[in-house]
């Protein structure tokens, strides 16, 4: 079962998140406010020009809105992806982060979906002497929420990189259930 | 409130009204339009048209005070118009523009089309620290490695891109391209693409086998 982070931008005048709508010059085309009453909504992952997203996630891995399932854990870059052999959060070390340390240009960046939600700050003690130590920016989240953040910054423009580790434990609710019916199988079809 | 609205709407009706108006009375205006243009046009001298009732009192009154004014204009003062004639005016600029400097290291850019996406969405450098590797860099030798193990080893690709051999070490440990699996049993839209694993490669060599007399012997 998949959770999905499918990213709405509403530009209505209302729900209206204009730092986000002004730092992508792309998302502000004319015509997307048209007259009293009338909105658009752009789906961030539907924009192809805007580079990779994630469109999903599951225990076993991410969906990409290229059409692509990636298994296992990932380390996602805005128009590329490499898999990243690291199965839970213990195993991210200066080791396993050593590509993201060399890059140059360097990352303005990295988040980090660490599964599950972090139950103490251990994972932070670890990753705070390592990001003085190669100046590198981290946003640690649990990778529901690192899935949609990634999403969002990419989608800025920014030169990021995400290390996404597939959860273990999902809430799926009844909109997920029917999301992916509908991607795989007729919901209207008789056994 | 109300009033204000219904002044607006009376505007708005008389200047609808004009316009219906001006369009009735013009084929009368153009009557003859073009032979009367030409009449004028064609006279030698224009004739000056009429002053304005305040500038004509005024005028009238200095040409009865001042009599002889109105003669001295009407004759050309030679010895003036000499002077006019002498007077020639040369300029010079102590100043010139001067034309920017350009810089033949950093030429101004002539191309004016739209900056097209970079392929891995930002600038790759010109020029790689020693130690760093790009984002192309990296993808390349880590798909090389995957590819001809023994050719790309991690001495050579450290040696090959001026890297420590530690981290090409790690990198190659813990990141992979992709393989992609194609479901085989229902059709499903998406691709599933898992960590690449290195796979022996195993090709059937044709052997020698002996040819067998027997044929021989029967015929």
């Amino acid at each position: 079962m998949l959770r999905h982070t499918l990213n709405l931008i509403n530009t209505s005048k209302t729900h209206l998140n204009k730092r986000l709508v002004h730092a992508n010059k792309r998302l502000c085309s004319p015509g997307a406010y048209d007259a009293e009453g009338k909105t658009t909504v752009n789906i961030l992952n539907n924009e192809t020009e805007l580079g990779l997203m994630i469109n999903g996630f599951s225990q076993v891995g991410f969906r990409l809105n290229n059409d692509l399932t990636v298994l296992g854990s990932m380390v996602i870059f805005p128009r590329s992806v490499l898999s990243w052999s690291v199965t839970n959060c213990d195993e991210i070390t200066e080791e396993s982060l050593s590509l993201l340390t060399i890059l140059e240009p360097k990352l303005d960046i990295l988040v980090v979906g660490t599964g599950d939600p972090q139950q103490d700050l251990s994972f932070y003690r670890k990753i705070i002497p390592f990001s003085r130590k190669y100046r590198i920016a981290f946003e640690v989240l649990p990778t529901e929420q690192a899935c949609a953040t990634f999403n969002f910054l990419s989608s800025e423009g920014r030169n990021i990189a995400g290390a996404l580790i597939p959860p273990q434990t999902l809430t799926v609710d009844q909109d997920d259930e029917l999301q992916t019916k509908l991607r795989y199988q007729n919901l209207y079809e008789r056994e | 409130m109300y009033d204000g609205c219904f002044e607006l709407n009376s505007s708005q009706k008389s200047r609808k009204m004009g316009k219906i108006l001006s369009l009735m009375g013009r084929p009368l205006r153009n009557f003859n339009v073009e032979s009367r243009a030409h009449k004028i046009i064609s006279q030698e001298k224009p004739v000056p048209a009429p002053k304005h009732k305040s500038d004509q009192l005024i005028y009238d009154e200095i040409m009865k005070n001042h009599p002889e004014g109105s003669d001295e204009t009407q004759i050309k003062h030679v010895q003036l118009d000499k002077y006019l004639k002498d007077v020639y005016v040369k300029s010079h600029d102590p100043n010139p523009p001067q034309k920017a400097q350009t810089n033949p290291d950093r030429p101004l850019p002539l191309n004016r089309h739209q900056v097209e996406d970079y392929e891995y969405g930002f600038k790759e450098p010109d020029k790689i620290p020693i130690g760093k590797t790009t984002l192309r860099q990296a993808l390349q030798f880590i798909t090389d490695h995957h590819n001809d193990s023994k050719l790309h080893t991690p001495q050579k690709i450290a040696q090959d891109y001026q890297i420590p051999e530690e981290s090409i070490k790690n990198i190659l440990k813990y990141y992979r391209v992709f393989e992609v699996y194609i479901p085989e049993q229902r059709k499903v839209k998406a691709k599933f693409a898992g960590p690449s694993v290195p796979r022996i490669k195993v090709t059937a060599q044709p052997k020698k086998q002996l040819s067998s007399g027997k044929d021989k012997d029967d015929t």
